[in-house]
């Protein structure tokens, strides 16, 4: 009897061993432009990437970082569902939003929920955070890479003097003598 | 996230000192995946990325202080070789929550081509201030060399060998039209120099006759008597004029 209520104890865990197949979701937030500028296009990536042996399902990512006194969200969703991730995939989301505001902003993590295996509640997780990241003015990022034209036109402008008197005088005395050979 | 520190440098790595002091959590979990898969492909000289799963299946909070990563000797894991940026998300992952993280290294330029041991550490804490430390990765890796781009060496090479073919060439066509022209020159008869109308390059009278039409006739006679030309020298006069007062 001992004998038979083992066997049958160690197929159990057998069995709970092969059903033991956790999804595992690896959330990572990442900015992808160089830089950030007030009232343009900031694109912002999550991937999800299921390192675990099982589906994880009913998947749902939101970020609330991007509050509407801060940012206006001008494609893609902040919070998003999937109905299943497969053990080994990934999911990549991506959003497109216009900063009202210049400074430094502090992007904290985004948060993602998921059912893990079958009859266990729901598992969240944190995204990575990216920390404080500057958020120049449209005047400061001007400053720093626009084409500047009128500068550079204005300089050319300074620089006409100092080139155009030389040949000024040049050219009178060339004319001036060049006429004088002819007459010889 | 760049590397701050990646001079290779054989450093004993001070940790080593207190030996599994401090250790993993039983109810922290932690996982690994870099950017390449779930094995690394690292090039030297350039970043990798690796996300870090931590999960707390405890009943404690845990704080992420820090995050480290090290090329380790391949034969002895307490050497260092190379250290990378620490990172500290001085994160909480709350009972029962779990966390991602970004961990970027950037191997040396000269780590290519040969194997190290790289080690990523997660540095945590739970609120009674106890340390843990949990080696998320652990392996030996073989860290492939970047073969894209423009390399300094070959490109100064390159530059190198063109400027000495640029010279040899240079040396050619000197040395070839140099000769020819002194050939040529040969080739004039230099009795040409009496005709006033030629231009001639002057060369003094060492190399060809004199042109006597040029001389006065004084000199001439001078040179056939033989005599040197009569210098006017004071000191001369006086010696002739003692001389003949004593003839």
């Amino acid at each position: 009897m001992k004998l038979y209520l083992g066997i049958v104890l160690l197929l159990l865990t057998a069995f709970a061993k092969g059903d033991d197949e956790k999804a595992k979701i690896i959330l990572v937030k990442r900015i992808l432009n160089d830089i950030i500028t007030e009232r343009n296009d900031l694109a912002i990536e999550y991937n999800l990437y299921n390192i675990g042996d099982g589906v994880a399902t009913d998947v749902e990512l939101a970020d609330s970082s991007f509050h509407e006194s801060d940012f206006e969200l001008i494609s893609g969703m902040t919070s998003v569902k999937w109905s299943r991730i497969n053990a080994g995939s990934n999911v990549t989301h991506a959003v497109v939003v216009q900063p009202l505001r210049a400074g430094d902003f502090n992007f904290t993590s985004a948060v993602v929920q998921y059912v893990s295996e079958k009859g266990v509640d729901v598992t969240f997780g944190y995204s990575n955070e990216i920390g404080e990241q500057e958020i120049l003015s449209l005047k400061e990022y001007n400053r720093l890479h626009a084409s500047h034209m009128m500068e550079w036109g204005l300089f050319a402008l300074w620089c006409m003097p100092s080139i155009d008197v030389p040949l000024l005088l040049y050219y009178l005395s060339k004319r001036k003598y060049s006429k004088k050979v002819k007459k010889n | 996230m760049t590397c701050l520190n990646c001079d290779i440098t054989m450093t004993k790595s001070e940790e080593d000192e207190e030996p599994d002091v401090i250790s993993a959590h039983k109810e922290a979990e932690t996982a690994i995946i870099f950017a390449s898969g779930v094995e690394p492909s690292v090039l030297a000289g350039k970043k990798a990325s690796a996300y870090i799963h931590f999960a707390n299946k405890g009943s404690s909070n845990f704080i992420i202080t820090s995050i480290d990563g090290s090329f380790r000797y391949p034969q002895d894991f307490s050497y260092v070789i190379q250290n990378f940026t620490v990172i500290s998300p001085n994160k909480m992952i709350d009972a029962g929550y779990e966390g991602s993280f970004q961990y970027e290294f950037q191997p040396g330029e000269l780590s290519g081509g040969r194997s190290f041991g790289l080690v990523i550490n997660v540095n945590y804490k739970d609120t009674e201030e106890n340390l843990y430390r949990d080696a998320v990765f652990n392996q030996t890796v073989q860290v492939i060399e970047d073969e894209e781009g423009l390399d300094t060496e070959t490109f100064f090479m390159y530059l190198m060998l063109l400027g000495m073919s640029g010279l040899i060439l240079l040396g050619v066509f000197h040395n070839v039209s140099g000769k020819s022209r002194r050939g040529k020159k040969r080739n004039t008869p230099s009795a040409n120099a009496t005709t006033l109308n030629k231009v001639q390059l002057e060369t003094g009278t060492t190399n060809g006759p004199v042109d006597y039409n040029w001389i006065p006739e004084e000199t001439l006679k001078a040179i056939n008597k033989g005599t040197p030309s009569p210098r006017r020298s004071p000191k001369k006069r006086a010696n002739k004029q003692r001389s003949s007062e004593t003839e």
